[in-house]
Formats: C-alpha cells, structure tokens, sequence
C-alpha cells in the first residue's frame, strides 16, 4: 500500500488530479475558516497541492511515511497514520485527504485520529465515492490497475458508521465535482455539461466526499449529596404489628 | 524544529513524552529506548529509523532529567 501513497502524490499533479485539488481546495474554503484551534494537521500529502490554506489556525502540520512526499510550506512530520506520535487530546482539527482509501486498517487510523483530537474537535474527511461515475469506471473498465483506481473506495455510510461507533457526531457531509473520470481535451465541452446535470440533478453521487465530525465526549454529571433526613419508611412499622398480632 | 510543534509530539509507540538533544538532533524516549532523529529540521518519527538507546545513555537521561 506504501507506493501507491507515493503514485497517488504523482496522480495529483496530472491535469485531472490538479483540478480535483482546485475543486477540493474550494470546498474546503467553506469549511476550514469556521474551524478555529491551536493546532490542524493533515494526514498524508497531496503532490504540490495545498489544502489548508483556507484555514485560519496558525500551527498547521502535515504528516507523510515518504520523504519526497512532502513539501507543504506548513511544518512536516515523517510518520506513520497508524501510531500517529502526537499527544492524546492535542489537536484540534484533523484532515484526511483520501488517505483512508489506500491504507490498510482504515478503521485504525480513524482510532488514532480519535485520540490525539481534543474533545470537541473536528474530523476533516475527503474520499473517492463509490457510487459516482468514477466508482463506475473502477468497476468497470480501470479496475485494480493505477492509482487512483485501486484503493478501496469507502461507502459514506461506512465511513459515518465507524464514526458513530467512535464517538463522532456527523455535522456536514456532502459529494462534488462530476468530471469525467479521464482527462481528455475532446471531451472538454461534453465534461462541462455533466458536472452542470450532476451538480444540479445528482448531489449525492459526486465523485468526491467529505464528511465533517465533531468529537463528543460524555461527561460525568455530579450528584448532590442530600443532607436532609430521611423521611421513616412504612415497612417496619407493618412489620412491627404483624408480629405482635402473632403473640 | 518549531516549539510549539515540540509540545504536541510524543513517541509514537508507548506515547511517552520526549527530550529533546539540541546538539545531535534527535528526539528521546526512556521508555520505549529509543532516539527519533530530526532531518533538516523535520523530526523522523518511525520505530523502524529510529535509533536504539544504550543503558548508559538512558541512566545519563534520568539522572537529568528525572
């Protein structure tokens, strides 16, 4: 699964790749300048793309296993998604971009992301759906071939279920862009009259999704000690009678 | 490396705090026994590249820093 993180960074400076960047930048525009905190970190790369710029948090970190993967302006970690080397409860907001898809524990990496959250804080989730036209064309014709055709696109429902059962309480989700899955300046017109039906007539069958969760923890609630005197119960007295009628 | 990115990071297997040595760049754990290295600034944390620590060294770390 390693290198297809590495082919999945090169995918994303081919043209289709930059303008699914554009478009997932844009989205992000009306999402991330709401999330405020102290520190946002993003889980995996995006070739020479920027996501974050949008957001107004000041320490922004990005996480990537690959040296040569990396190469944000924001400061960078080598690590591993699975043991993610932060503090529990130390960040503020998470953003996954399409890194669920083509790792091996999906689950696991959700677990982590749980535990370095601050109670309160935001999960940030972009993935490939499965039930578009690129889910189609996997299906169909690119199937297990080149990145980005051979991760496991997530259903959204699975991906919202694994976050309720952590914990998560769902605040946005939403699927965009209605490209056609190849890049080919033929289709150029064709491809422009699909996304404008698809974002008009098929909204939940984008190719890309994004879901935003907020993390809950329930507290404990303190009970008042009752420091007045309990009111004599009814029992003993009934008792008390029964056993001297007997005598 | 950025302190305030030193706040947050801890040892990605027993999640254990950090010290960090200035002079030869790394980053150290007494409790999993091992020293991440910091590349041009950018801190390595993998088990896999991370250095072993010896006994002396770990006794030198907690004599001071507790």
């Amino acid at each position: 699964m390693g290198n297809h993180v590495v082919e999945l960074n090169r995918w994303f400076e081919t043209p289709l790749g930059k303008r699914l960047l554009r478009e997932e930048a844009c989205i992000l525009q009306q999402v991330l300048p709401q999330l405020f905190g102290y520190h946002l970190l993003q889980i995996g790369s995006v070739g020479h793309g920027d996501l974050l710029e949008s957001s107004r948090i000041m320490h922004r970190c990005v996480l990537s296993r690959f040296a040569h993967t990396i190469c944000n302006p924001y400061s960078s970690i080598y690590g591993d998604a699975e043991a993610l080397p932060f503090a529990q409860d130390s960040l503020d907001v998470v953003v996954l971009p399409h890194i669920l898809e083509f790792e091996e524990n999906p689950h696991e990496i959700l677990r982590e992301v749980e535990r370095v959250l601050i109670p309160e804080g935001y999960i940030v989730i972009l993935g490939f759906n499965p039930f578009s036209l690129w889910g189609g064309w996997r299906f169909l014709v690119a199937r297990h071939k080149t990145v980005p055709w051979c991760g496991r696109f997530l259903p959204l429902l699975r991906i919202k279920d694994w976050l309720a059962l952590l914990g998560f309480d769902l605040k946005k989700q939403q699927t965009f862009f209605f490209a056609l899955p190849f890049h080919n300046d033929r289709f150029k017109n064709y491809t422009k009259y699909i996304e404008k039906i698809g974002s008009r007539w098929m909204g939940n069958f984008g190719a890309v999704s994004i879901v935003i969760a907020k993390k809950r923890i329930a507290t404990l609630t303190p009970i008042k000690t009752n420091w007045l005197p309990q009111t004599a119960s009814l029992v003993g007295d009934a008792v008390g009678t029964h056993f001297k009628k007997n005598k | 490396m950025e302190n305030r990115l030193l706040e947050i990071l801890v040892c990605p297997v027993t999640k254990g705090p950090l010290i960090y040595d200035k002079e030869n760049q790394e980053l150290l754990n007494t409790g999993s026994r091992l020293a991440y290295p910091i590349r041009d600034g950018i801190p390595v944390m993998l088990s896999d590249e991370a250095r072993s620590l010896t006994s002396e060294e770990i006794e030198n770390l907690k004599s001071h820093h507790g």
